[in-house]
């Protein structure tokens, strides 16, 4: 049976900072979007060349999207680069966590766990970034702040405020309570939603390639292509919703 | 609560690590994704807005152009054709008066060469008078020289006397 630990394993440390196998890869990520970046934004001419022009339909699109939750379309070229940059991050980091050699590469590590009884246990120097609840909780935490400071920014702190603490009727008091719980709970269903799904794919290709390495594991396969989209686009919409929803006056 | 946090490794250093990520993520495509998309999706949107713009006024300005060119080219038409009317009125009279001044010239030039005929006749008379009293004289003379004193006497007193009675007369 291969071994399946929640927790990222932990490759080495760097100034006191464990680094893990997840928080490599979105290392990765990040780099990948980088160079990424770097190459195909930086020659863009006003007549687009093949590439271009299919980014910046994709560009076009989203900001449809976008415009479509916020209404006008500044506020969507406004909060866009937030919107994108997590579902870029969660989409790649998914898709990524699918490629050939990312859960198979890896070493021996002497220090098993006591469940193990000393037993070696194997640890791949790389995972998919949303398997581990770091990255997502982080991930909504700094959604669900920044969903806050831009409602903060778009109608004022005092009206903001308001929305959770008011004493304008006990009705009014006990909802702003409820919101303000909401906003919590907000961050756990972020959290785990993402980290479940991407974990629990991991898993389950885990089990089909150990139980039949050949063809069976590709129809999974295509599903984990899938549920990374529509993960990473379930993340993205819900705090565009949210942002929306925070930088407008009436509850 | 601390058994579940351990149990999914959630460790605050890689929560805040995985949080700089999301910002030096952001920081980066900000700066070389969206930025470059963003003013490149806006600056084709004006120019094509400023194409159209350009098309339109051009359009417009072209007809405008065919408009007065047609009005421009009609006027011109009839007022080569007025002009034309003119000159023909005008050349008309001139000719009349050319005419008329003509024939007033030939005239006077007829008169004044008859007048000088006439001069020149008169002129020519004197002197056919003058050159014939000299030849008569010449002539009376030779002849008076051959004739006796007394017979010239006599003739000359009777010629006087003659003269006399037709000037008493």
């Amino acid at each position: 049976m291969p071994h399946i630990e929640i927790g990222a394993e932990k490759l080495f440390e760097i100034f006191g900072l464990p680094v893990t196998n997840t928080l490599l890869m979105s290392w990765i990520v990040i780099g990948i979007l980088l160079i990424a970046s770097l190459f195909i934004f930086r020659r863009m001419s006003i007549v687009p060349s093949f590439l271009q022009n299919i980014l910046e339909f994709f560009v076009e699109g989203f900001l449809k999207v976008l415009e479509g939750v916020f209404g006008t379309r500044e506020k969507s070229e406004k909060y866009f680069p937030i919107v994108a940059t997590i579902f870029l991050f969660v989409l790649i980091s998914n898709w990524l966590g699918i490629l050939p050699g990312v859960g198979s590469l890896g070493f021996f590590s002497a220090e098993g766990g006591s469940a193990s009884g000393g037993e070696r246990i194997f640890v791949p120097f790389f995972r998919s970034s949303a398997s581990d609840l770091n990255f997502t909780l982080a991930l909504a935490i700094v959604a669900v702040v920044l969903v806050h400071i831009l409602g903060v920014a778009a109608i004022g702190a005092g009206k903001h405020i308001s929305k959770f603490f008011t004493f304008k009727s006990p009705i009014d008091f006990f909802v702003g309570i409820l919101e303000f719980i909401s906003e919590i709970a907000k961050m756990i269903s972020f959290s785990f939603r993402l980290f479940g799904n991407v974990f629990a794919g991991e898993v389950l290709l885990v089990i089909t390639a150990f139980l039949v390495p050949y063809l069976i594991p590709v129809p999974f396969l295509m599903l984990e292509i899938f549920v990374g989209f529509i993960q990473a686009l379930v993340f993205a919409m819900l705090t565009t919703v949210f942002i929306s929803i925070a930088i407008s006056h009436n509850h | 609560m601390s058994e579940l946090i351990k149990n999914f490794g959630v460790d605050w250093k890689l929560l805040l690590a995985q949080a700089v990520n999301f910002f030096i993520l952001l920081f980066i495509l900000k700066k070389f994704a969206y930025g470059p998309v963003m003013k490149m999706l806006r600056k084709r949107k004006e120019e094509i807005e400023k194409g159209l713009k350009f098309t339109k006024e051009a359009g417009e300005k072209l007809g405008r152009i065919n408009e007065e060119r047609e009005e421009v080219l009609k006027d011109a038409r009839g007022e080569a054709l007025t002009i034309v009317r003119e000159a023909e009125g005008t050349a008309k009279v001139r000719k009349d008066e050319i005419v008329t001044d003509a024939a007033k010239k030939g005239e006077s030039i007829i008169m004044e060469a008859k007048r000088h005929i006439e001069e020149e006749k008169a002129k020519m008379g004197e002197e056919v008078y003058r050159d014939a009293e000299g030849l008569i004289r010449s002539g009376i003379a030779r002849v008076l020289g051959k004739m006796s004193a007394e017979e010239r006497d006599k003739e000359l007193i009777k010629e006087a006397l003659s003269e006399l009675k037709t000037a008493a007369k």
